[in-house]
């Protein structure tokens, strides 16, 4: 990932591009990075941060999909580009079905590359 | 198979389980003879691999070769059980099995009847027999199924104060089911897809079972148990960090009381902090686990070929407990993967065995 070319062409940017360069190296690609994360690692506000993840998403860094709570608080394996894509049911971490109505859906952050 | 009738039903399929990526890697095998892009799925399939089937470019048992990668491996239940004795395994090898299934005529009859595409309607029936071309002693038997099922509709009806009609239409459900003899470390491998239902995984489970009596039954295999591996495994994940890590656990204390531990995200790891690490660790101290959360992580070589979650230990119905006991012998693979893929798991949980 080339975030020395973003800082450049976003010089607004660069505090928060090194602070999420830095979270993202402790991420393989494919992983998933939190809202809860972001705020717990990098309590800047949330204009400042939006922007930055934005140009991220721009430069396919980051991927930005939806997961679901599961009844015991967690985030569902799946993931889905559309909110409105979400299936009535899906599995929890044990595979046990529950009904996504009742659950809340989640913007996170996929690391590409 | 050049001759094969049903190439209407077969590109459906290849449609249905199949990713785009996939389609056009089989079609870049013959580049330059056959067109390999197009504008969505339907005509990369109606098109380009209808064309390249017409006029022999590709061969249609490599078409099947697709559909067996795509709908036969991963997003599935898998039972383990192992052969009581030596002798039996031996038994069951393909040479010696498939005259058992077949007769005597078993060669010509599997070469002119296998693999089939059509279901029978409400019914299962054997789809497939094959050897696997690199293990030739092992052998899958595929069986398809249909149910129909009642699906409901968003259109509803009051009636009166007190009622409301709901429409429900049915729908036909598509059931792959398998039996995969893997020889060497002797294991049954009856693998069930996944649904929302476990009852249901439960009996389809039993109708593998009932597909290959007489010819080979239950009573000749132990349920290979989890409990020891998914131990070894918490135990021995220091030395393996790069092999594997977990998303859940779930644990007991030997007095009744139990614990469930889990990532926020598919992509964490419960070992993370010391503070887990040591509830984890002491909890493992009284009794083993008894279900567990494995993600396999991807290696040199690319194998896994992606990520692969593992659910292990899954809780069975008291009525399949009859059979296999209280400790579970069923894995979930979460995700479609490679055929690869899948004896990579079988092969580091049987190392996880000793």
């Amino acid at each position: 990932m080339n975030i020395r070319a973003l800082e450049k062409q976003h010089p607004e940017s660069r505090t928060v591009l090194r602070k999420l360069e830095s979270l993202l190296q402790k991420h393989r690609p494919g992983s998933v990075i939190t809202p809860k994360e972001l705020a717990r690692n990098i309590p800047v506000d949330a204009k400042a941060l939006s922007d930055a993840l934005t140009l991220l998403i721009e430069a396919g860094v980051l991927r930005q999909v939806y997961k679901v709570t599961t009844p015991s608080g967690v985030l569902t394996e799946e993931d889905y580009d559309d909110p409105r894509d979400i299936p009535d049911t899906l599995p929890d971490v044990w595979a046990n079905p529950f009904d996504t109505a009742e659950s809340d859906i989640v913007p996170v952050f996929k690391r590409v590359a | 198979m050049a001759n094969y009738k049903e190439v209407d039903e077969t590109l459906s399929l290849v449609k249905e389980f199949a990713t785009t990526e996939q389609i056009q890697n089989l079609l870049r095998t013959r580049k330059g003879e056959v067109r390999i892009t197009g504008e969505n799925k339907d005509q990369i399939v109606d098109r380009n691999l209808r064309e390249a089937i017409d006029n022999r470019t590709i061969d249609i048992d490599k078409v099947f070769d697709l559909i067996r990668d795509a709908e036969e491996n991963g997003n599935q239940h898998i039972f383990y059980y192992k052969a009581k004795s030596k002798a039996i395994a031996d038994a069951l090898g393909f040479e010696k099995i498939a005259p058992r299934f077949f007769g005597s005529n078993w060669e010509k009859k599997l070469e002119e009847d296998f693999p089939q595409i059509k279901l029978k309607p409400n019914d299962f029936k054997v789809s497939d027999f094959r050897r696997l071309k690199t293990k030739p002693k092992d052998w899958i038997l595929k069986i398809y199924g249909q149910i129909i099922v009642e699906k409901p509709t968003n259109e509803q009806e009051p009636e009166g104060t007190t009622s409301l009609w709901r429409k429900f239409d049915y729908e036909a459900l598509r059931i792959v089911l398998m039996a995969r003899w893997n020889s060497g470390p002797d294991l049954m491998e009856i693998r069930v897809q996944r649904d929302t239902s476990h009852k249901r995984v439960e009996r389809w489970h039993n109708i593998v079972w009932e597909m290959l009596n007489p010819h080979i039954v239950r009573r000749q295999f132990d349920p290979w148990p989890l409990s020891k591996i998914m131990a070894n495994l918490i135990n021995k994940h220091a030395q393996n960090k790069s092999l594997y890590n977990f998303r859940g656990a779930q644990l007991g204390d030997g007095v009744g009381n139990q614990a469930t531990f889990e990532t926020e995200t598919e992509t964490g790891d419960l070992f993370a902090t010391s503070e887990m690490t040591s509830s984890l660790e002491s909890l493992m101290k009284k009794r083993d686990p008894k279900a567990l959360v494995v993600t396999w992580l991807i290696q040199k070589g690319n194998i896994p070929s992606k990520e692969l979650r593992t659910p292990l230990g899954i809780k069975q119905s008291e009525e399949m407990r009859k059979f296999v006991g209280d400790l579970s012998n069923e894995i979930i693979v979460s995700a479609h993967c490679r055929a690869e893929d899948l004896d990579y798991v079988t092969g580091y949980l049987r190392s996880f065995s000793k």
